[in-house]
């Protein structure tokens, strides 16, 4: 028997066929990626990925345009041939191509599937979008949904919550985001890194807003970073690296990390303080707990026996706790992830109004049945990469209400915004002329952290 | 080693029916050894005895990419059978022509290696599907007999014109 080698497809029909399963089956796009990865050709990779994360940044924003040119809309079944005119009239909004390339490689897609009928229809959209370009761009410009290109439910949630600011949020949250490290301060420091960094030509500059963290000026491949296998920096937007400092752990701690993996934080804890007596790291998925292992052995090689692993629900301690109380607790909680959009923008099509509330009891319930686990006296901080309220500020209150031995500890971040409990850390906009504001304010994802001690 | 002649559809030879092996000497070991050859060189996941003239019921079948997972089986037989699944299949006796093929999904063999041991496998996926494709040559039976008439009138066409081409 002779193997067939898979076919390999078009950079555009990739694309097409990546973004509508992300669209249409609500599955995380760098699995999406993963999954088709073996059709597309490798050189075609970095094209497809960028291809992809235009798409979905301005979602919106092209389905306003495309739902103009159609007459009427697309079937149920044919969502493919939709994302296939999609990715078409992305491809001649921000492709780097002829327009006459761009039509006509999307218009050949139509060839190699079983839907030849819609070779017509999808070349006569593209060439609509492409004589009515200005009309259309304005129009969409012109709606808030398409102009933020974020879905109504959340734009509403975050005018409401952040009144004279959401226009700021929103544009930051279209933004490319830089490729942060966080230098491994075991290892060496930030400025001998830097060193290392210019050595290679890889121009980087301080992060000013935090101990360790470096901006680099372009996103490289991991495996090209200095001492990267060695351990010496870890991938990770500023506003994480907050976690360690504010935690603050100290010698002898026994400290708990709720929701641990990948483990970018649980590392950070132990390269701040190698000298803290045991880390426990849960999580409720096996499989990325081998992930915080395989960060063990990258980062923290010898320290192995600090650390204890448990592939279990944090919320249902009956199962995993020993009646040790910790000195520290990171909760990091699972959230709505509307802060890390500019990295994520798949989190606009996977995210639904419901699933906040869903949410909201998790976290209340991780929180409740954590605070047990705490000495008198220690010290919970509670995170998130969410912006919504309800999430954040308003959790915290109601669990403050009903716990009188808890209270929060104020503390302050150069970046935060106030609230009456914590600090919610937003999205930053750099609008591109503004070089001091760069240096100034750094550039961080969106983050809310909010430290609770036990009286 | 030598590489062997692999038969070409429609050879009529194709359509031998092969005989048990019973004596397994050391002929037997050189025509595995010859068949891997043949087969890695071509290349191919599976070789039927069938399709090299040899009309006895002996496989080969590697199906892993760093072809270091040979597998030799001998007087195969399917003892357990379930599910169903079709992949797009492809034949060293018919090259450049694939087309899906139903069949099971799962199944249990019973076999022989070329010392005559007796081993079982179960096997699913692309191996299922390999073993079931090259049992099929032990019967005299190829994979575009599942087809339509007029598909594989097509395939017989295409196939005579690139050898024209080729000569």
């Amino acid at each position: 028997m002779q193997k067939q080698k898979t076919k390999k497809v078009s950079a555009i029909a990739a694309t097409a066929t990546i973004v509508n399963n992300v669209v249409t089956n609500k599955k995380p796009l760098p699995d999406c990626i993963a999954e088709y990865q073996q059709k597309i050709n490798s050189e075609d990779l970095p094209k497809v990925q960028a291809y992809c994360y235009n798409i979905l940044r301005r979602y919106e924003f092209y389905q306003f345009i495309l739902d103009s040119l159609l007459d009427k809309p697309l079937k149920n079944k044919d969502q493919d041939i939709y994302h296939l005119v999609l990715s078409g009239v992305m491809l001649l909004n921000e492709g780097n191509l002829p327009a006459h390339a761009a039509i006509n490689e999307t218009v050949n897609v139509t060839r190699k599937t079983k839907k030849i009928w819609a070779k017509n229809l999808v070349n006569a959209l593209l060439r609509r979008y492409q004589r009515d370009q200005s009309n259309l761009h304005s129009a969409a410009d012109n709606n808030p949904v398409s102009h933020y290109c974020c879905p109504e439910w959340l734009l509403k949630k975050i005018q409401h919550a952040y009144p004279g600011m959401w226009q700021t949020i929103l544009k930051a949250s279209l933004q490319h985001p830089p490729m942060t490290l966080r230098v491994n301060q075991r290892m060496n420091s930030r400025e001998d890194y830097l060193n290392l960094l210019r050595e290679r030509k890889l121009p980087a500059q301080a992060c000013p807003l935090t101990r360790h963290g470096i901006l680099l000026e372009q996103a490289v491949n991991v495996e090209k970073l200095p001492l990267f296998a060695k351990g010496a920096v870890s991938v990770q937007d500023s506003a994480a690296q907050y976690c360690a400092e504010l935690l603050n752990p100290q010698a002898g701690d026994h400290i708990l990390d709720a929701c641990a993996a990948p483990g970018g934080k649980t590392l950070h804890l132990i390269e701040s303080c190698p000298d803290l007596a045991q880390l426990t790291a849960i999580d409720i998925s096996a499989k990325r707990l081998a992930k915080v292992q395989q960060n063990i052995l990258r980062l923290a090689p010898g320290l192995q026996n600090k650390f204890v692993l448990m592939a279990a629900n944090a919320a249902d301690t009956q199962n995993w706790w020993n009646g040790k109380q910790f000195d520290r607790i990171l909760l990091d909680a699972p959230c709505s992830a509307t802060g890390i959009i500019r990295r994520h923008p798949d989190i606009k099509r996977l995210r639904k109004i419901s699933d906040i509330d869903t949410l909201r009891v998790t976290q209340q319930q991780l929180l409740d049945q954590l605070w047990p686990t705490l000495k008198n006296g220690g010290i919970l901080l509670y995170a998130t990469c969410s912006i919504i309220p309800e999430e954040n500020e308003q959790q915290i209150k109601a669990f403050l209400t009903s716990h009188n031995d808890a209270q929060s500890v104020d503390f302050d971040v150069s970046c935060g915004h106030p609230c009456e409990y914590g600090q919610q850390l937003l999205p930053t906009y750099q609008s591109s002329d503004d070089q001091t504001d760069k240096k100034n304010r750094g550039n961080s994802d969106g983050f809310y952290y909010c430290l609770l001690q036990k009286k | 080693m030598a590489l062997l002649n692999i038969l070409n559809f429609p050879d009529p030879r194709l359509r031998t029916r092969a005989k048990q092996v019973t004596d397994f000497n050391h002929k037997i070991s050189e025509l595995t050894d010859n068949m891997f050859a043949t087969m890695y060189a071509a290349p191919g996941i599976g070789l039927a005895a069938t399709q090299v003239n040899v009309h006895q019921r002996i496989i080969t079948i590697d199906i892993s990419e760093e072809k270091n997972q040979p597998l030799v089986v001998i007087n195969p037989i399917i003892v357990e059978k379930e599910g169903e699944q079709a992949i797009d299949e492809g034949c060293l006796s018919l090259p450049g022509i694939y087309e899906p093929v139903k069949r099971y999904d799962k199944i249990h063999l019973k076999a022989q290696d070329k010392h005559g041991e007796f081993y079982e496998l179960d096997a699913e996926g692309l191996l299922s599907v390999c073993i079931q494709h090259e049992i099929d040559h032990l019967e005299g039976k190829l994979f575009v007999d599942y087809l339509s008439e007029m598909k594989r009138n097509r395939i017989r066409k295409k196939l005579a014109k690139a050898l024209k081409e080729q000569q």
